[in-house]
């Protein structure tokens, strides 16, 4: 009965300190540079910190269009261009941390979303 | 602006075309009538002998006999050359209109020096695409042709600069070449 309650008290303890750990260190979400024919996506952190050392996501702001460049872990490479004032401007706001999905076509970036978010790997 | 260049270069490639086409007419109409002005033997003759050195100046012109050979003999030597002069003068089109399209047109209202300046930024483009297109040709492309290619990036215009990256980013995309760097890093 005494070992029981013990064993109750541990597990409850475990749980609690499960849950504040988890709690201070948020929700978290990978994102490796993933690329194809018509997407490009991934977090600046992901690749970053990817152990890889393969994976390079980067935003080229040339002034008149804005160029991004993607390789994945496979070593496959796209890139596109973008002289859109609105895209232009999407890309300019994103961060060291930021989470991009672009849709390609051909060598256009034809859509742009960037993601701010914590929930994003920071570059260490 | 740049429409009424691109006129002026059409025009002056008309202009080029007629001008070449009138002289070669010229020149055929030349040879031809020359050639007909004379006995077809008299000139068949001392070819005939350059050949063979049998053949003699003094033989009769009036051989019956050779009329047909001779005539074969000068219509190859027309034949032969009006396809040499063509020859040449398709080279000579070819070069000058080479010329023309790696020089760009002038455009009017603009200084002598701002012209110059276009025309400077304009080959410095073609120099650029050319080294591109050729990399792309043979699908190699490594830091020393992204640093030939991007050498002269900052006197392009923004056009010229978006043309020549979207040409390069249309290659890497169908997998033509391969480049593991972002060519802004080649930027001097």
């Amino acid at each position: 009965m005494k070992l029981t309650s013990i064993a109750m008290k541990l597990f409850t303890s475990a749980v609690i300190c499960a849950a504040s750990l988890s709690a201070h260190a948020g929700y978290k979400q990978t994102g490796n540079v993933e690329v194809s024919s018509t997407t490009i996506k991934g977090s600046f952190g992901s690749a970053r910190n990817s152990s890889d050392s393969k994976q390079i996501l980067s935003i080229s702001d040339y002034g008149n269009f804005v160029l991004i460049f993607a390789k994945n872990s496979a070593g496959s490479i796209k890139t596109c261009t973008t002289s859109d004032q609105t895209k232009k401007e999407q890309l300019r706001g994103a961060t060291s941390d930021s989470y991009l999905i672009i849709g390609l076509s051909g060598s256009t970036c034809s859509s742009v979303y960037v993601d701010n978010s914590s929930k994003h790997e920071a570059k260490r | 602006m740049k429409q009424s260049g691109n006129h002026f270069m059409q025009r002056s490639l008309i202009g080029l075309y007629l001008g070449v086409g009138f002289i070669a007419g010229l020149q055929v109409f030349h040879l031809w009538s020359g050639c007909n002005s004379h006995n077809s033997n008299q000139i068949a003759t001392p070819q005939s002998q350059e050949q063979n050195n049998i053949v003699s100046l003094a033989e009769p012109a009036n051989d019956n006999s050779k009329d047909l050979p001779s005539n074969q003999l000068l219509q190859e030597y027309i034949q032969a050359e009006i396809a040499h002069q063509f020859a040449l003068q398709t080279e000579e089109i070819k070069h000058l209109i080479s010329q023309l399209e790696t020089r760009p047109a002038l455009i009017p209202g603009q200084t002598f020096e701002e012209n110059e300046a276009d025309a400077r930024q304009q080959e410095t483009y073609i120099l650029s695409v050319n080294t591109l297109d050729a990399s792309i040709a043979a699908e190699y492309f490594d830091e020393a042709t992204a640093t030939e290619v991007m050498s002269g990036f900052n006197s392009l215009s923004d056009d010229q600069k978006h043309q020549l990256i979207t040409i390069y980013s249309d290659a890497i995309n169908a997998g033509k070449i391969y480049f593991e760097k972002p060519l802004i890093e080649f930027i001097n």
